[in-house]
């Protein structure tokens, strides 16, 4: 199978030109962060990020006393930006093998769980997750979930941006709907969409901040320590808790 | 108080995942358990009237747990994928309760597990997690002893039929306290695999002789399988019209490429000291024991992790990598490289995972005959200059139950009922059939794996055999192998891809386990936590008895065994 490595860089070469004015020395400072809309986890107010896990993050720096510049990108260009160019880094990404070599790794930031979802009057019954082989699975682009369905063998159509995935399974271009299941329910109602329960959640992800190769170690290892140390101490069940 | 933190990003899921059971009187999960029994459960070392009530065992047990959707997590293999796609569908059926089981890449599985016990977060009510973890899981106190549970709070959970003794790789899931910590659900080794058609043809054997003097056999020295790999890439480069080489192997920047160096590279080129099931005081990975106190991995404290066998283990790997494999394999990973001498042009790989047996037995491939019998055998590995009898011969992965204490205790005992159940002696021997990947003695000794054994290139005589005790995962020795095992990777990759000498590269990584293990001690509450031994200078420790060993003659001459003398040394 083609690795996702040399898909990665082959799109890489595409979105190059787009990254010429990201181009940032290894140590330079300071660090630039990016993160893209997931709502309710992540939206944006007055042209900034804000939500429960920009919140945890700004708090990881705060704590770990080290300088960012934050701001929003679609996920996959932000994805290829922090692979390409030095001093990025992007959250919350699915943290897996396949990529586990392409960054360093901040983990976890949140952890998802994830559900197919099928079109009202049309449901799929799912057991397993075999039992969705035969149908188009909607997914977005940057998606860990998207990737890890696809090496598995599944159809899966991408969309830019999830909820255009949630419109197209209303449209009936797609047959199952691939979603974090928090992110799901905020768009079901919040949009207002005739969209049900998951016909099964079939898989758990550690979503982690992901940063370039050449982003300085003793960064990351400061931002992994005060990431444990958050969790032990509770500050960041505070911050979570906040989100209901 | 952590595992509240995200259950509020959780806990609607969690509920709403809920699949309603529909009304099934207890009749009705026993219609279930015949259907199973019928239909999928053909074959078992059980009779029809046994495996019935064990299935009624279950069902009664499950009561307690009905409706709920537990969640486990393993990785891909086929011995997995049968148990995630048909397994979950019949304990559902059997009992009321919901599985999810997820796969996904070895590493991810050590990163969750790792997740789940720094935070606190129930990710998962039960683990399928290699034996590797052992040395973690009996300092840590974050694991379930199994033994304890199974008579105590888990006792009601707990198959009378389960049979403990029967399980061949229980010794691998024990502390050094003899308690068990984990229960086997799948093993495969790491053996050498060639094809035996092509070793059989008169006319390479007559070249093989005249070019190097000696029989073309199964390798018992890594001399010769150097020279085996030489003969067919560079000397025989084509059969029947197609290129072919002589070894192949796999070197992708990922976490896999960890394992195969930690797996076995070190332990075959005899690195460690004697002893089973791994080296004493200095076990595969090169590391330094007193007691159970991990005090180094570099030779200038006493470990063997950058010493001559090391360095010459990763020095033929890539060595032969860039002379004798095809150009993808420094391209591909663990699971892409599993299934790749299943394509028919590769002559031999040092050692190669069992677990993808069934991928290469069935009909129609390249490399099995019109009667559905191999054209491939395993055999035991070639041996390393290093390696000396008393050492373990390789290594062999025991994927395994694991439980953890901070899983509520209701999921932890509903997700201890699926465990036994696909190790059951109901559904074990088919579930070995489908993923060769045996876990009990009584499966492997049964008439039904006799019939198999023709098929099977020698799977079946190794599990019969004394070998499968002296192929052993990674020991005790590691105190914390989600933690240590990153850096395998990331500094082999590094002679890998030219970027350091393979000397610098082992020099930096036995120094950063060195580090690693350092800050362990001084972050967790281990038991046996790690005490490093001061430095001294390396020719001190490598004049000692034992490993480290000094430089030894790395080019003996070559010799090779037929393949009925080669499995012999199973017997």
């Amino acid at each position: 199978m083609l690795g996702n490595r040399d898909r990665f860089k082959g799109l890489v070469v595409l979105l190059c030109w787009g990254l010429l004015a990201v181009s940032v020395s290894i140590h330079a400072k300071p660090l630039n962060v990016v993160t893209f809309i997931e709502k309710p986890l992540i939206y944006q107010k007055g042209g900034e990020p804000v939500g429960v896990v920009v919140d945890v993050v700004k708090e990881i720096f705060r704590q770990a006393n080290i300088e960012y510049n934050l701001r929003l990108m679609p996920p996959k260009r932000a994805l290829f930006t922090t692979a390409e160019a030095d001093g990025y880094c992007v959250f919350p990404i699915e943290r897996s093998q396949e990529r586990e070599a392409l960054f360093k790794w901040v983990s976890p930031i949140v952890i998802s769980r994830h559900g197919l979802f099928s079109a009202p009057g049309k449901p799929i019954s799912i057991k397993t997750l075999e039992d969705a082989k035969p149908y188009k699975l909607g997914s977005y682009l940057g998606s860990g979930v998207g990737e890890y369905l696809e090496n598995l063998g599944f159809n899966v159509e991408y969309a830019t941006r999830n909820e255009l995935s949630a419109r197209k399974l209303l449209k009936s271009r797609v047959d199952l709907w691939v979603s974090d299941i928090k992110s799901a329910k905020y768009l079901i109602n919040s949009e207002r969409l005739p969209i049900t329960e998951p016909e099964i959640v079939f898989f758990t992800t550690i979503r982690a901040m992901a940063c370039n190769l050449n982003v300085d170690p003793s960064i990351v290892k400061q931002l992994q320590k005060t990431v444990t140390q958050m969790y032990r101490n509770g500050s960041a069940e505070k911050i979570y808790g906040s989100l209901n | 108080m952590i595992r509240y933190l995200i259950v509020g990003l959780l806990v609607a899921g969690w509920i709403s995942e809920t699949v309603a059971i529909e009304s099934n009187g207890h009749s009705g999960y026993e219609l279930a358990a015949k259907k199973w029994l019928k239909d999928e459960f053909t074959l078992s070392t059980l009779t029809s009237e046994q495996q019935m009530k064990e299935m009624r065992w279950f069902t009664s047990a499950a009561a307690p747990f009905r409706g709920m959707t537990i969640r486990v997590v393993s990785e891909r293999i086929d011995t997995h994928t049968y148990e995630s796609n048909v397994l979950t569908r019949a304990f559902s059926e059997i009992t009321g309760i919901n599985v999810v089981h997820e796969l996904t890449g070895e590493d991810d599985v050590v990163k969750k597990i790792q997740t789940q016990i720094q935070t606190g977060v129930n990710l998962y009510d039960a683990y399928i997690n290699d034996s590797d973890l052992i040395g973690y899981h009996y300092r840590s106190g974050e694991t379930v002893v199994l033994s304890d549970y199974m008579v105590q709070e888990g006792k009601d959970v707990t198959l009378p039929t389960l049979d403990i003794d029967d399980f061949i790789g229980i010794s691998f899931t024990e502390g050094p306290d003899g308690r068990l910590y984990q229960l086997p659900d799948q093993q495969f080794a790491n053996l050498y695999w060639y094809r035996h058609d092509w070793f059989s043809r008169p006319d390479l054997q007559a070249k093989f002789k005249q070019l190097y003097g000696y029989e073309l056999g199964v390798p018992r020295n890594w001399s010769a399988y150097e020279d085996i790999a030489e003969f067919f890439t560079v000397h025989i480069k084509e059969i029947d019209g197609e290129r072919v080489w002589g070894h192949m192997d796999y070197a992708k920047t990922d976490p896999s490429l960890g394992w195969r160096m930690s797996d076995a590279w070190l332990s075959m080129a005899g690195a460690g000291d004697k002893g089973l099931p791994n080296g004493y005081p200095v076990d595969e990975w090169g590391i330094r024991v007193i007691g159970c106190q991990p005090v180094g991995a570099s030779v200038k404290r006493g470990g063997a992790l950058d010493g001559p066998a090391a360095v010459y283990a990763v020095t033929k790997f890539t060595e032969w990598l860039d002379k004798y494999a095809p150009p993808e394999a420094k391209n591909l990973n663990f699971t892409e490289a599993g299934t790749w001498v299943a394509k028919g042009n590769i002559a031999q790989q040092i050692f190669w995972y069992t677990g993808f047996t069934t991928s290469l037995t069935k009909p129609g491939l390249s490399v099995v005959n019109d009667d559905g019998t191999p054209k491939w055998r395993m055999a035991p590995s070639p041996q390393g200059a290093y390696w000396e009898p008393g050492m373990k011969l390789g290594y062999q992965d025991a994927g395994s139950w694991t439980l953890l204490k901070n899983t509520p205790a209701k999921r932890r005992d509903a997700a201890w009922l699926y465990a036994q159940f696909v190790v059951s002696k109901t559904v074990s021997l088919k579930k070995t059939l489908v993923g060769l990947t045996p876990i009990r003695a009584s499966d492997i000794e049964s008439s039904v794996m006799t019939e198999r054994a023709p098929y099977l290139g020698g799977l079946v005589e190794f599990y019969r055999s004394k070998g499968r005790n002296v192929w052993t995962p990674t020991g005790t020795n590691v105190p914390d192998y989600a933690r240590l095992s990153n850096y395998w990777w990331q500094f082999v990759s590094l002679a890998v891809e030219g970027k350091k000498t393979v000397e610098a590269a082992m020099h930096e990584m036995a120094e950063a386990i060195d580090d690693e293990m350092k800050q362990i001690a001084e972050d967790s509450d281990l038991l046996c936590k790690p005490i490093l031994n001061e430095v001294e200078p390396e020719d001190v420790w490598l004049k000692r008895e034992g490993a480290p060993k000094a430089k030894r003659d790395e080019q003996p001459k070559g010799q090779t065994s037929s393949y009925e003398e080669a499995i012999r040394a199973w017997q």
